[in-house]
């Protein structure tokens, strides 16, 4: 592949990345959200094949809006098939740092053992993949999504009690689904979909993630 | 009243199958608990053991060890990770992987062949690869938490040249151990059990095949040793249990090299190891007196044994097996001396057989292997135990008669036989026709060729050179232009010449104009047609169906070899050229063993009128037990 091509594969992923960033409610500026490609490689460089920008390079660390302690490690590993061994490395750093969440952004995909490993360590550590040409776009930008909201506790507390409701009742979405996986989403947890409705102008439901 | 206590009664009877309802339920939930935890811990425990497998340092202990709590889709997994790591996928191995090439395919002009190589890409060497394969083919597809302790899967690595060697010397220990128990036991039931130490040993000589020759002949010598103190001290027990060794030591030999090349050959490649590395005329020596040994211990044998053979049978078995042992050894050095020529000895594998049936299961394993090298019993002046190999070579003939329907004779025979034919015929194609005759009229011109045909060729270059010579001399000289001229064509008008150009003119206006559209229909047509890409070969049919019948083939050579006097490297490409131009499909490829070999008589029949050494075979007396088919074969040629 030549370097213009993934360059602009990079910068794609990596403004993805921010977006996806923005949207769970990590701080992110405006300048890193709006960054164009030229800025990009003024930034990073413009020559992948000579390890300018190296996949290391791109590391994102974020701190969330509400609780600055609460931070978010993005990782670029640089081999195309993510082995358990570079999974250590990145647990390693984040116990050193103090950091419970990840992501991981793997070129072609990960061997059968990293992904045991990752949910091994899901109760402490929370380590999410994503191959990169999942990245490429932003799916919640997509026409057909419409727009998720995530309740917060006290918001599904009340929604609850609001319509009587047991958890149990509400519509359900998979944890493994796409917009879930944007958000970053855990079992329990409630998301707010509204969508737009000839009728009613607009449409709002709830769906309880499994 | 009554009914009231009824009633009550009855109540508390269901509250009492209630509560053992829900008892019951309770212990299933936990049963079902505790057997989820157990998967999962089984699991668990696999993921260890992979994570400590892409770890380097590992011993080969470790690696046995922990084979039976993987799946192979764990050990693919395994290598995966150490390839990512740069390391060579086989855990025991831990070399870097340098320099991993970006092919997928690569393409052997050696057996024209396309291989995917995704997976080999994960290794150091072509050894590692095998052994990993090895190993993988080793562990269990049942489910990990369905496994009991007891299952103990018994895993064997592909052994490296130096863990042989280490190998060796335990054995050689084992076979000393071995010896004091021959000194202390004169009895029956604990020659088995010499017997098993001896299977021991043969498991622990396995792969021997690529040993110091130093070391082996070390080895022999020391067998040799035993034997003469064995005789010294004990009568034919322990004679035995040294014949044993051998067979042991021939097993060894034998082992890990195809099945049909067998021990002559080895034992013949390891003598010319010997003539480079050591000095002949010592080594000649010492073959001679180590025959020498041999065939007095033989002859021995013969007079002690003779009596019992009366007795019972299985004396006597024991004795064709010593015979036996005693016959390879002898054979190893006699291809080592001079040439010789082979045959079949029949008598002894039945005798082996009845030795298996009374028990010993241990014996079994040398038996499978004993009994193959039997075939290889050469027929040579100075042995008396050959006089019972004469008798052999109709036997063949009558277990292939005999095979397909058992209890008649002739007639169901010669059908069967005349079915194979058929399938054979369906077999052959106009290219192997060609491929027959093309070869038959090369070896008629052949002699030919050899003088008349070069200088022939000779000379027609000697022409050329001179023709050369003279087109030069003729630019040269002025004087014989006009000549060349004459001998060219005559000029053309000028008239017809103005016409032809014209016409291309407008033919080129037309063109440009967009008239004339011939050229583009033309490739229009060339689109259509679909391109078809050739097969990778690890999934041509064809391809696979060759290797099967190859096999099959391979597998009953020798016994249709042997008494045609032939060896395997005088037929072996000529057959391989022909078997690639048979058309096999999935039907005609279906035979019985039996029928194998009557086929594989058919084919030798058919190269016979190819190459001039399979046709002076079937000229020589020993093949008149091939006789009986020779109508069938008329048939089959003829309607060649």
């Amino acid at each position: 592949m030549d370097d213009e091509q993934e360059t602009y594969k990079l910068w794609r992923i990596r403004k993805t990345i921010m977006q996806l960033c923005h949207d769970r409610g990590y701080l992110v500026t405006q300048d890193e959200l709006d960054q164009t490609l030229d800025e990009f490689k003024g930034q990073f460089g413009d020559k992948p094949s000579e390890r300018k920008p190296a996949r290391s390079d791109l590391i994102v660390l974020v701190a969330h809006n509400d609780d600055p302690t609460d931070q978010m490690f993005v990782f670029f590993p640089e081999e195309p098939k993510v082995g358990i061994k570079t999974i250590k490395t990145y647990c390693q750093r984040m116990q050193e740092e103090n950091i419970t969440r990840a992501i991981i952004v793997v070129q072609i995909g990960m061997t059968p053992s990293a992904k045991q490993s990752l949910t091994d360590m899901a109760p402490k550590y929370i380590l999410e993949q994503f191959i990169e040409s999942e990245l490429l776009i932003n799916i919640t930008e997509h026409m057909l999504v419409p727009e998720h909201v995530v309740l917060t506790p006290e918001e599904k507390a009340e929604l609850l009690s609001r319509y009587r409701l047991k958890e149990s009742q509400l519509p359900r979405i998979q944890q493994g689904d796409p917009v879930s996986r944007y958000f970053g989403l855990k079992r329990g947890q409630v998301v707010k979909i509204i969508r737009n409705s000839e009728t009613a102008g607009r449409y709002v439901s709830y769906r309880l993630v499994v | 009243m009554k009914k009231n206590a009824n009633e009550k009664f009855n109540k508390g009877r269901e509250k009492k199958t209630g509560k053992e309802e829900v008892n019951e339920q309770l212990e299933k939930k936990k049963l079902l608990e505790a057997k989820i935890r157990k998967q999962v811990a089984s699991e668990e425990k696999a993921f260890r053991i992979v994570e400590r497998l892409i770890e380097n340092p590992i011993t080969e202990e470790f690696l046995k060890d922990s084979c039976q709590f993987i799946a192979p889709h764990h050990y693919e997994d395994i290598v995966e990770e150490r390839a990512i790591t740069k390391t060579c996928g086989y855990p025991v191995c831990s070399k870097p992987l340098t320099a991993v090439s970006k092919q997928k395919y690569h393409i052997s002009t050696k057996d024209n062949k396309v291989y995917d190589i995704t997976e080999r890409k994960n290794f150091c060497s072509n050894h590692c690869y095998k052994a990993s394969r090895y190993l993988q083919n080793q562990l269990s597809t049942t489910p990990l938490w369905s496994r009991e302790e007891r299952e103990f899967v018994l895993v064997c690595l592909l052994q490296t040249v130096d863990y042989q060697l280490n190998k060796l010397d335990k054995s050689e220990s084992k076979i000393k151990s071995s010896d004091d128990n021959n000194k202390e036991i004169i009895d029956i039931t604990r020659k088995t059990a010499d017997i098993k130490l001896t299977d021991k040993i043969v498991s622990g000589i396995d792969c021997e095949e690529d040993l110091d020759d130093e070391k082996d002949v070390e080895h022999v010598c020391k067998d040799i040793d035993q034997t003469k103190t064995n005789t010294q001290f004990e009568g034919t027990f322990s004679e035995n249990a040294a014949s044993d060794f051998k067979t042991s030591l021939a097993q060894a030999d034998n082992a890990g090299c195809p099945p049909i090349e067998a021990i002559l050959e080895t034992n013949s490649t390891k003598g010319n190891k010997h003539s480079q590395t050591e000095d002949k005329m010592q080594h000649l020596m010492k073959l001679l007196d180590r025959r020498k040994q041999l065939l007095a211990q033989l002859a021995e044998k013969e007079t002690v044994s003779e009596p019992s053979m009366v007795q019972n049978i299985r004396p006597k078995s024991q004795e064709n097996l010593e015979t036996k042992s005693f016959c390879q050894q002898i054979i190893a050095i006699d291809k080592d001396v001079s040439k010789h020529i082979h045959g079949v000895d029949n008598n002894v594998p039945k005798n082996v057989n009845e030795v298996h049936d009374q028990k010993d299961t241990n014996i079994s394993e040398m038996d499978s292997v004993g009994s193959s090298n039997l075939k290889n019993v050469v027929d040579s002046d100075n042995s008396k135990t050959f006089e019972k190999s004469t008798t052999s070579f109709p036997d063949v003939c009558k277990v292939k008669d005999t095979n397909p329907k058992p209890g008649n004779t002739r007639m169901p025979s010669q059908s069967v036989i005349q079915l194979i034919c058929q399938s054979v015929k369906t077999w052959i194609t106009t290219e192997t026709l060609e491929c027959l005759q093309k070869a038959a009229e090369q070896d008629q011109t052949s002699k030919s060729w050899s003088k008349t045909h070069f200088e022939a060729l000779y000379q027609a270059l000697c022409k050329r050179v001179d023709a050369g010579e003279f087109e030069i001399e003729d630019i040269g000289t002025e004087s014989n232009m006009d000549d060349d001229k004459d001998k060219r064509l005559p000029i053309p008008e000028f008239e017809r010449l103005r016409v032809e150009t014209k016409d291309y003119a407008n033919r080129v206006q037309r063109y440009f104009a967009g008239e004339l559209f011939t050229e583009p229909k033309e490739k229009d047509h060339q689109e259509k047609t679909p391109i078809y890409l050739p097969t990778v070969d690890t999934y041509d049919q064809m391809q696979i169906r060759r290797k099967i019948v190859m096999e099959r083939l391979q597998n009953v050579m020798q016994d249709v070899l042997s008494p045609l006097k032939l060896t395997l490297q005088d037929v072996y490409t000529e057959y391989k050229e022909m078997i690639g131009t048979f058309s096999l499909n999935s039907k005609n490829i279906l035979h019985k063993p039996a029928e194998w070999t009557i086929i594989n008589l058919i084919l030798l029949r058919m190269l016979s009128r190819k190459n001039i050494q399979i046709k002076k075979a079937f000229l020589q007396p020993s093949s008149s037990y091939f006789k009986w088919l020779g109508t069938n074969f008329k048939i089959l040629l003829d309607e060649d």
